[in-house]
């Protein structure tokens, strides 16, 4: 069975009327049967009281004249009253005088001696002592004994009629509870059903029907007036939320501005870069190109095509006589030794010179690539071929050879065979014309006399490894974190361009740059990694 | 009934008379005698002023009268005491309320019987033939002392004979 606390209000108004009416009605019924009770007792007593005086009255002179056959005939005159089951009489000594039997007594009846006046209830029975007197002396005592049949037959009726007016009274409760007790269930059910309405459909317009003035009225009301609030708080909010996407819009568009702005900055930023790193490259190769005309120019002042001009003067003065002249003369016999001379070293200088001329072209092919890389720089990918590491190194040499012999700087090579890679040519060489330039100055700026650059060239893991290493002045370890940084440089002169660009090219190709360094003066060593393409191992 | 009246036993050697009756039997006589007051109604003003004693006259030997008194003393009737009288005279048996005649002195109750008719004064006599006379005679029946009531000679005397009483004798009689 449900507690009570869990039913609904309506089970809860029923119960509690039932209850309290059947408490009071079994009260009432306890209170009647208990009052009619002691009231019958008390007319039990009295009358046989009465019946026991007149028994008395009619017995003194049966007493008085020792006549105890009167006695009897006197005592069975209360065969009449059913209930009496037995009497006696006694003289007024005590000794036992008459005796009478009832008809339906079940038991035999045996008087008991005399006692006081006075009656008790006994044994189911009532006792009942009666003194009485003849003209004004003591008498004698009557005594009479009567069952509490009706007594109990008269409860048992009465209980009967209790518990039907109770059942009559409970069902009539229980109608009317029913009836009246919607009067404070229906709405509070009513309120309770809106209330999940409201919950069930998230709708505040919804409105609770008022029924009375009462204290439900009121929460009734109270119930309507917190939904107009939420009602009026939800639209307050709505509005508040409309307004607040309306300026996120508008924050959203200032946003936007101003990243159209600062893409525009970044991308004047990027031509920036761009710019700065064509002329970093092309000031590197410019620097070759510069000792290699120099060195033409060197080479072209101290030709020895005056000697043939003046050869040929000599020659056209003995014109006549040039075979004698050659022949004879002792100065016109060294002519054929020094036009021999003569053209071997002609032939030596043009030899420099195209060398030199060649490098040149070299160059200047360089900076036309670099060029031409920079203006097609947003296409990340650029022509691709296959390439051997070591020659691609050879030529990064050689465009730094005359810097790298002008500063005694010695070259050792350590070169295992590598398989081709397929990359792009002019970016690792700019890398690789960085690094050398890097391990140059940094042998440059050191003191010791025995500057060296140690090149090696080995194969990694799916990989071409590249090092070069100087024993320069090397890395402080607070530097080596931030040497790949854009603008960070060691240099009076640097740009603190070239191993940045250098670190992002290599990305850019699928490998790495890395720098090692055990430290201030005890020189660098930077490794190029870049990936093998396993196609063109295939196709090589 | 004997036992209670052993209570008021007499003196012994109170009974010397050989006429007189036994000291048992006449002491039975006595508590009847006095027991016939309870239930007999004098006439207003027959007993006097409330607290005036009944008076029993007795016709007859000293002694009895002696006894009688004793077997009285000290008990009394709706409130009034008993004394016991000797009487000889009509005028002396017109002042008592009951007078007693024994057995040997009903020849003078006879003499003195028309004096009496109309007065309030109970008579009791020893023998059965004595309710042809008075109003009540003693009747021996068996072991059991009994009595005879003549209610035409008590209405005479304007007295009430209780219908207990009554119902008690061992007959009624009406007028001779």
């Amino acid at each position: 069975m449900t507690p009570l606390r869990n039913r609904p209000i309506k089970g809860k108004l029923t119960a509690i009327t039932m209850i309290t009416s059947g408490v009071a009605l079994l009260l009432a019924c306890a209170a009647f049967v208990g009052y009619e009770s002691m009231v019958f007792r008390t007319g039990m007593v009295d009358e046989l009281a009465t019946t026991a005086a007149i028994v008395g009255d009619n017995s003194g002179a049966a007493l008085a004249f020792d006549d105890p056959d009167s006695a009897r005939q006197t005592l069975r005159s209360l065969n009449v009253l059913q209930h009496i089951v037995g009497a006696a009489l006694y003289d007024r000594n005590g000794k036992l005088f008459a005796t009478y039997r009832g008809a339906t007594a079940e038991a035999a009846f045996v008087p008991p001696p005399v006692q006081a006046q006075g009656y008790r209830f006994e044994d189911n029975r009532l006792k009942l002592f009666h003194r009485f007197e003849l003209a004004g002396e003591e008498a004698g005592t009557v005594y009479i004994e009567s069952d509490l049949g009706e007594l109990r037959s008269r409860m048992s009726r009465y209980a009967l009629i209790g518990l039907g007016v109770l059942a009559v009274s409970w069902a009539v409760a229980f109608l009317l509870a029913a009836r009246l007790q919607r009067a404070i269930s229906a709405p509070i059910s009513h309120l309770a059903l809106v209330m999940k309405q409201v919950q069930a459909r998230n709708d505040y317009s919804l409105r609770a029907i008022k029924h009375g003035d009462d204290e439900l009225g009121a929460l009734i009301e109270g119930f309507n007036s917190m939904l107009d609030q939420i009602r009026a708080q939800d639209s307050a909010l709505q509005e508040a939320r409309d307004h607040l996407e309306l300026r996120v819009a508008e924050r959203t568009g200032e946003l936007e501005r101003t990243h159209s702005q600062l893409v525009d900055a970044s991308r004047q930023a990027g031509m920036a870069e761009v710019a700065t790193n064509v002329l970093h490259n092309v000031g590197n190769v410019l620097n070759s190109l510069n000792v290699s005309a120099n060195m033409v120019v060197e080479q072209i002042g101290r030709s020895r095509a005056t000697g043939l001009a003046r050869l040929v003067t000599l020659l056209r003065e003995h014109e006549h006589e040039l075979g004698e002249y050659v022949v004879h003369d002792p100065r016109g016999r060294h002519v054929l030794t020094y036009l021999s001379q003569l053209s071997e070293h002609i032939l030596h200088e043009r030899d420099l010179n195209l060398r030199e001329l060649t490098s040149l072209r070299g160059n200047i092919d360089h900076i036309k690539e670099i060029v031409s890389m920079q203006q097609s720089y947003s296409k990340v990918s650029g022509v691709k071929e296959l390439l051997q590491p070591i020659d691609l190194l050879e030529d990064a040499l050689r465009m730094n050879e005359g810097a790298l012999y002008r500063h005694e700087v010695r070259i050792v090579r350590e070169f295992e065979p590598v398989p081709g890679i397929n990359s792009e040519k002019h970016k690792i060489l700019q890398i690789l014309v960085n690094l050398l330039r890097n391990a140059k100055y940094a042998c440059c700026e050191s003191d010791r006399p025995d500057r060296c650059v140690t090149l090696r060239v080995a194969s990694g893991p799916a990989c071409v490894r590249i090092s070069v290493a100087d024993n320069g002045v090397g890395i402080a370890p607070e530097n080596m974190t931030r040497i790949f940084a854009h603008g960070f440089t060691t240099r009076r002169d640097g740009h603190g361009f070239g191993l940045h660009s250098g670190a992002l090219t290599a990305r850019e190709l699928g490998g790495s740059l890395q720098v090692f360094s055990d430290g201030p003066g005890r020189g660098a060593t930077f490794v190029l990694e870049l990936p093998i393409d396993q196609l063109a191992i295939a196709a090589a | 009934m004997l036992a209670a009246l052993c209570m008021l036993a007499p003196l012994p050697g109170a009974v010397a008379d050989p006429r007189l009756p036994s000291a048992d039997e006449w002491q039975i006589k006595s508590a009847f005698i006095y027991n016939f007051t309870k239930f007999v109604e004098w006439p207003e003003g027959a007993l006097g002023a409330s607290g005036q004693p009944i008076v029993i006259g007795v016709l007859g030997e000293k002694p009895l009268a002696q006894q009688l008194a004793v077997v009285v003393a000290g008990r009394n009737v709706n409130g009034r005491p008993i004394e016991v009288k000797p009487v000889r005279t009509a005028a002396e048996a017109r002042a008592t309320q009951l007078l007693f005649v024994t057995a040997a002195e009903e020849s003078r109750y006879a003499a003195m019987r028309g004096e009496l008719a109309d007065s309030p004064v109970l008579t009791v006599g020893e023998t059965p033939s004595f309710s042809v006379t008075g109003a009540i005679g003693f009747v021996q029946d068996g072991e059991k002392l009994r009595f005879e009531i003549n209610t035409d000679i008590a209405e005479r005397a304007h007295l009430k004979i209780s219908s207990q009483l009554q119902k008690l004798a061992a007959a009624i009689r009406r007028e001779p």
